[in-house]
């Protein structure tokens, strides 16, 4: 009975922000038409994931949810080792978001950022929609998000990394922006570490502490 | 016969040995949680002495005297906001948990397991964004049915143990529900909803409800809150109404005829908010509290006809519980 508390802050062309708190306890990912699941506990909302060492895909997706009031949409930054299938990806996604009905209209004219090392733009294109979530109204099931990859991209992943995507709309000025810094296992284990300390508040010896 | 009355605030859990004359809450060492622990529900049962249920912002809890601390109990609910517990009256291990986002996890086994009901309550609001839970009601009749009022979304009733679920707002002047109470006799039911927007009345068993028109005089505002019977069949009904939520003034209605009519109980002290909980227990039911949302907490010692205010007050508190004492 996972899930995951989604928080979107849905904002629109005036910059008027709306915040439903949503639970999702599943993720459809959609696949030039096909419906494959992702684990729910692969979507967060945290700021860093921890990655091996080595090559890594990085996937700008796009992610709709449920909600009540109209479908909303938002951008998730995907990372998983280069060569490992989508479905072993780690989302992370972001907590602004627009209503799907504001975006659709001008879905094509937007323009989407996936900042590294290096900066890629890519245009999108209808095509990219997926067919659950083609109309304004269209409408997804209570407690499902729908995720699919919007452009994709490789990286030598060593050290500490900060990645970004961000996607720009024209029409109305707002841009969605998720930044996920990623850090590469064994770059610090901890070693060099303090040991943890203990207080004891007021100064007086404690014999004892469960 | 001693008492242990209970607060839940947003700074953690506090008791009352003394019949709400002082509150003190458990040390956040030695306690079970952080001490300022947004709590919102606390829940007794008759056949559990001793033992509180606390919903927090970090999971549900579970205080029993023999340990003397609030422990953990793993739930799907750690992340949300458990608002509102309720428990069987009749069957302590059925144990039904609202939050927010509105949300309702059951377990039958006493919190070993936890299953999401599909109540398919709105998921998203325009005026407070979130829904949310704001009652559970376990049928006095039937042991399979549930009762949950939902902000903002109306009545909601499962005859199946909260497998399956149907919504009740024919007639409602406003979904945004608070509270419910059921006053049964030999041949017929009647079921008082609160409202944000006034009392409605259901003749029917929810199927329909009807605005309850009580005088300005007597109900000076619409914001309805908690409401409760008393627990002896008596007929006596308990509600509170405010100028608004959180507000700033508020009244506490007595009805002796099951609703029909109401006036305002005696109170020593004018309240400084809407009355957010009422307390009472079958055990004394004579013996009540009342909570505003703002802090102060009201006892009564004749039913609910006077009320005195204590003089600790305790920030914000969202529900307030009583038990007998146990050792």
């Amino acid at each position: 009975m996972s899930h995951l508390l989604l928080r979107p802050h849905v904002a629109n062309a005036n910059r008027d922000i709306t915040s439903p708190d949503v639970l999702i306890d599943r993720v459809w990912v959609d696949q030039n038409g096909s419906k494959t699941y992702l684990p729910i506990q692969r979507l967060s909302q945290k700021d860093g994931l921890q990655m091996p060492a080595g090559p890594m895909t990085v996937t700008a997706a796009g992610l709709w949810t449920a909600a009540g009031g109209g479908p909303v949409f938002t951008i998730a930054v995907g990372l998983r080792p280069h060569g490992a299938p989508l479905q072993m990806a780690d989302f992370i996604v972001s907590r602004g978001a627009w209503r799907w009905r504001n975006v659709i209209e001008h879905w094509s004219s937007c323009r989407l950022s996936v900042v590294g090392t290096q900066t890629e733009q890519f245009t999108l294109s209808t095509e990219q929609i997926p067919a659950a979530i083609d109309e304004p109204s269209s409408t997804l099931p209570r407690s499902v998000a729908l995720l699919t990859e919007l452009a994709e991209r490789s990286f030598d992943g060593t050290g500490t990394h900060r990645i970004e995507i961000r996607l720009s709309d024209p029409a109305t000025g707002l841009e969605l922006t998720q930044g996920v810094m990623v850090h590469t296992l064994g770059d610090d284990d901890g070693s060099d570490r303090l040991a943890p300390r203990y207080a004891v508040g007021p100064a007086v010896e404690v014999e004892h502490y469960i | 016969m001693s008492i242990t009355a209970y607060a839940a605030t947003m700074q953690s859990v506090w008791f009352s040995h003394d019949t709400g004359e002082s509150w003190s809450r458990l040390l956040t060492p030695t306690g079970g949680f952080y001490n300022e622990a947004r709590c919102w529900a606390v829940a007794v049962h008759k056949d559990r002495p001793g033992e509180v249920l606390a919903g927090t912002d970090q999971g549900l809890y579970r205080y029993t005297t023999s340990a003397g601390r609030f422990d953990y109990v793993p739930s799907p609910m750690d992340d949300l906001h458990i608002l509102r517990i309720a428990r069987h009256p009749r069957d302590a291990n059925f144990i039904a948990c609202g939050t927010r986002p509105s949300e309702l996890f059951i377990s039958q086994d006493d919190g070993e397991s936890w299953m999401r009901c599909d109540m398919n309550s709105c998921t998203e609001c325009w005026f407070i964004n979130t829904s949310r839970v704001t009652g559970i009601h376990f049928d006095p009749r039937d042991d399979d049915t549930l009762w949950v009022t939902i902000e903002i979304d109306g009545v909601f009733r499962s005859t199946d143990r909260g497998k399956t679920w149907t919504r009740h707002v024919t007639g409602l002047r406003d979904n945004d529900t608070h509270d419910l109470v059921f006053i049964d006799s030999d041949d017929a039911r009647t079921v008082l909803c609160s409202t944000e927007a006034g009392l409605h009345r259901s003749d029917d068993n929810g199927e329909s409800w009807h605005y309850v028109d009580v005088p300005d005089n007597i109900a000076p505002w619409l914001y309805w809150r908690s409401i409760i019977a008393r627990p002896d069949d008596s007929g006596v009904v308990l509600a509170s109404v405010g100028d608004k939520p959180s507000g700033e003034a508020g009244v506490l209605l007595i009805s002796h005829d099951a609703g029909r009519s109401w006036r305002q109980a005696t109170l020593s002290e004018p309240v400084n908010s809407t009355i957010w909980s009422i307390a009472a227990h079958p055990s004394n039911p004579e013996q009540l509290f009342f909570a505003t949302i703002f802090g102060q907490i009201y006892r009564s010692d004749d039913g609910g006809e006077s009320w005195q205010k204590m003089t600790r007050e305790l920030g914000e508190i969202r529900m307030i519980a009583w038990q007998p004492t146990t050792n």
